[in-house]
């Protein structure tokens, strides 16, 4: 069985009136892409920084590595690695420099500043100060600065905030790298589903503060699974006719919606229907898109 | 103009009133305290009270107090546009850059009156508690209040250029004490005092009570030091301000 | 570990003002003297009753406000160093406990004043020599009247600390720290800003008493730093 790496229970986080994180059990398992996804300001940063310790929970445990996170905070800390939302840096140092400054403090050996910066590909700029880098080399310098450690759990809140659509693929191919090639799990937050479908293996959804969704990808796939879709005259009573053999069957404006059916089933309706005279003039199944799934998971009851 | 007046008001607007107020209310209370405690010292006889009173309450605010706060308002008025990166914004609105310069100049000049103006208030709240405020020549006090105004307006321009320049809080501030020290003993000594910009607003302050005029500085250190220190650092500023690479 | 932070400290200095003004203070210091004896020299063999004396009153009166008003900007720039860059939430994010980064500040800030004081003494021997002052040069004396004000600015520096910190907008620590330099310590013997005058080791007509203030001040200032520690211990990181 492989190691539970996060484990939150109950976690709950309230400013002064309002909750921001409520009941959330999050459960990442060693070598996962743990995809944390929600829309702005669902509480994705404010559970992150709950599990950094930069801010404490109101209720509820954290453990990383199975160890209390309130009672270790220093050796579990030093097996994590983090970027929460803009990234930090000394403006004023070269990017070399900055990385420099953490490694000191880390006390790793000044190899591997060379090494992770190699890793985001920013040996080039490395003497460059970083006032003057864009956007993305500040988040990639930042994503360096996270790996500095070796840590076991990277934390990356909105690594691709900023980058374009070629530095977020490169972003992409960089963090699925990380399981494979050095053993990590990965928290990644993200508002964006398309972002995390490609790279994620398990994904938890944050609505509103609450959990709605944590799986994998694939459970998160079969919420959906394709339905049919039968374009029938008279729509109304050749559902009745099919809700009295037994079939959940419902009615909207463009025809008789069923869940997904094998082919026998799609045959034996169509036969059932035309044999009793209703002009059957379209027959398809409709799959529904991961996106789809994601905004009527995180719409619903958006307006209470 | 009309670009001048559109930001004067939009500067307003952005500043925090509260903490400005407080920063504001900082030195002319506590100099009022020195003031009070100025009470219990022995009077000399051929001083009224309310100008013993008054040249110890405006000697440590004047003196140094004043100067280097003109810097700490100058460097929070651009804190804003630093922290945010809002240069590059105001200068891709449809307004002039000289305008942008004046009303951030007006403003820290509006904030250095208010300064004053506290001053002077705590001054008269101190004194009618005290029971000394019917004594109080006005035209000397306000004489003396304005006349540090106009001293500090050299100041005033440095700073704003300075400022403009660091993103860094504490540069020009660093920048300001720095030049400010020498007030120590350039204050005191006749030969330095009228030239050194960083001690005409202790020196104006210094209460006359003649009837000399508007204000209680001499032509010579008005014209050159203060108009023309204002002149060369306000043009300076402008200049830079207008020309400069936005990044 | 304090080591470690302190090595990442001294490289976060670079290209700083910070330097700039370890280096200007001094400088700045001297330079202000000599101009002072250049002017008034004749004027002090009137005053004081001698060299060693007139040495010591002039410099005290430029020390007891460069050396907070140095203090108070020092920690600024230290703390503002981390807010402009918004690297706080790393730092606290790091396998260190957060009262070593509270102390990888503190020390720093105390070694930058201690190196500025030490800069300060040959400054001021030198102006002893410049200014043709009669006898060797008096060094116990010239350490003693820049050391002491140094440690009496522990309290100071332990407020100024925490409030750089605590603070964002570097207005109000910059703003308290200048109004009590400039001002409050005019106001009471008691309040911290005060005690650097209260050290002095030699006065005229002053109630200095550097035997009853100096281990009051250096107290004092150690137990403000633990209580500012404290505080930002507990602090939440936005």
């Amino acid at each position: 069985m492989t190691k539970t790496v996060v484990q939150t229970t109950q976690l709950t986080r309230r400013y002064g009136k309002t909750t921001v994180v409520q009941n959330v059990n999050l459960n990442i398992k060693q070598g996962e892409i743990y995809g944390f996804l929600g829309p702005n300001g669902a509480g994705k940063t404010t559970t992150i920084r709950m599990l950094l310790g930069l801010i404490r929970p109101s209720e509820g445990e954290i453990q990383l590595f199975g160890k209390d996170l309130h009672k270790e905070r220093k050796s579990i800390l030093k097996r994590v690695g983090s970027l929460v939302e803009s990234p930090s840096y000394y403006g004023h140092l070269t990017g070399k420099e900055n990385l420099e400054v953490a490694r000191r403090i880390l006390g790793v050996p000044s190899k591997r500043v060379d090494e992770v910066l190699e890793m985001v590909r920013l040996t080039q700029a490395a003497h460059k100060k970083v006032k003057q880098y864009s956007l993305g080399m500040k988040q990639r310098l930042g994503i360096a600065t996270a790996l500095l450690g070796k840590p076991e759990l990277l934390i990356l809140d909105e690594p691709t905030n900023g980058l374009d659509p070629s530095g977020i693929q490169e972003m992409r191919e960089f963090i699925k790298e990380l399981p494979r090639e050095h053993g990590m799990s990965v928290l990644v937050s993200s508002h964006l589903l398309s972002e995390i479908e490609q790279m994620a293996t398990q994904v938890g959804i944050i609505r509103n503060g609450k959990m709605i969704f944590q799986g994998s990808i694939t459970s998160l796939q079969e919420q959906s699974r394709p339905r049919m879709r039968f374009g029938v005259g008279d729509a109304n009573v050749a559902a009745q006719l099919l809700a009295s053999e037994g079939l959940s069957v419902s009615v909207e404006e463009d025809g008789i919606w069923t869940e997904s059916l094998s082919q026998q089933e799609t045959a034996h309706i169509v036969e059932h229907l035309v044999t009793h005279r209703f002009s059957v003039y379209r027959v398809e199944e409709v799959k529904q898109s991961l996106e789809e799934i994601f905004l009527g998971l995180t719409e619903e009851g958006e307006t209470p | 103009m009309r670009d001048f007046f559109v930001l004067l008001c939009a500067e307003w607007k952005k500043l925090q009133k509260g903490l400005i107020l407080s920063l504001l209310l900082i030195g002319p209370i506590l100099s009022t305290l020195v003031g009070l405690t100025s009470l219990s010292m022995d009077i000399p006889a051929d001083m009224p009270k309310w100008i013993f009173v008054y040249q110890m309450t405006m000697n440590n605010y004047a003196w140094l107090f004043y100067p280097i706060m003109t810097g700490v308002f100058a460097a929070l008025i651009c804190r804003n546009e630093h922290t945010q990166g809002a240069w590059k914004l105001l200068f891709t609105w449809p307004i002039s850059r000289s305008s942008v310069w004046l009303s951030k100049a007006t403003i820290l000049m509006i904030l250095t009156a208010l300064s004053q103006l506290l001053f002077l208030g705590m001054y008269y709240l101190l004194a009618i508690t005290q029971g000394f405020a019917e004594n109080i020549e006005a035209t000397v006090v306000w004489r003396s209040a304005f006349s540090g105004w106009i001293a500090v307006l050299p100041v005033v321009a440095l700073q704003l250029w300075v400022s403009h320049l660091w993103k860094s809080f504490g540069v020009p501030l660093v920048i300001n004490i720095l030049l400010s020290i020498p007030n120590i003993f350039t204050a005191q000594s006749e030969q330095f005092s009228p030239w050194y910009p960083w001690s005409q607003p202790y020196s104006a302050m210094i209460p006359e009570p003649t009837e000399s005029g508007i204000l209680s500085i001499e032509p010579m250190t008005l014209w050159v030091v203060i108009f023309g220190g204002f002149l060369l650092a306000f043009g300076g500023g402008w200049l830079h301000t207008t020309r400069r690479d936005w990044t | 570990m304090i080591l470690r932070l302190l090595g990442a400290e001294r490289l976060k200095m670079k290209r700083t003002w910070i330097i700039a003004l370890l280096i200007l203070g001094p400088i700045g210091i001297m330079g202000c003297m000599m101009i002072n004896f250049g002017l008034r020299g004749d004027y002090f063999v009137r005053k004081y009753p001698d060299d060693l004396t007139s040495l010591v009153m002039e410099s005290r009166m430029l020390l007891y406000l460069a050396i907070p008003l140095a203090g108070t900007l020092f920690a600024s720039l230290l703390a503002g160093m981390e807010h402009q860059g918004s690297t706080w939430k790393y730092l606290f994010t790091l396998p260190v406990s957060r009262f070593q980064i509270y102390l990888g500040k503190a020390i720093p800030l105390f070694l930058l004043m201690t190196i500025c004081a030490g800069l300060t003494v040959p400054a001021l021997g030198f102006l002893w020599v410049w200014a043709d002052l009669s006898g060797t040069i008096p060094w116990e004396m010239i350490i003693k009247s820049v050391l002491y004000p140094t440690l009496a600015s522990l309290p100071v520096l332990a407020l100024q600390l925490y409030f750089s910190i605590q603070w964002d907008n570097q207005a109000w620590p910059l703003t308290i720290g200048i109004a009590g330099i400039l001002i409050a310590g005019g106001i009471s013997k008691w309040l911290p800003w005060a005690y650097i005058r209260n050290v002095m080791p030699l006065d005229i007509g002053g109630d200095n008493d550097p035997h009853f203030w100096l281990p009051f001040a250096i107290c004092q200032g150690v137990i403000l730093l633990l209580i500012g520690a404290t505080i930002i211990m507990r602090r939440e990181v936005r």
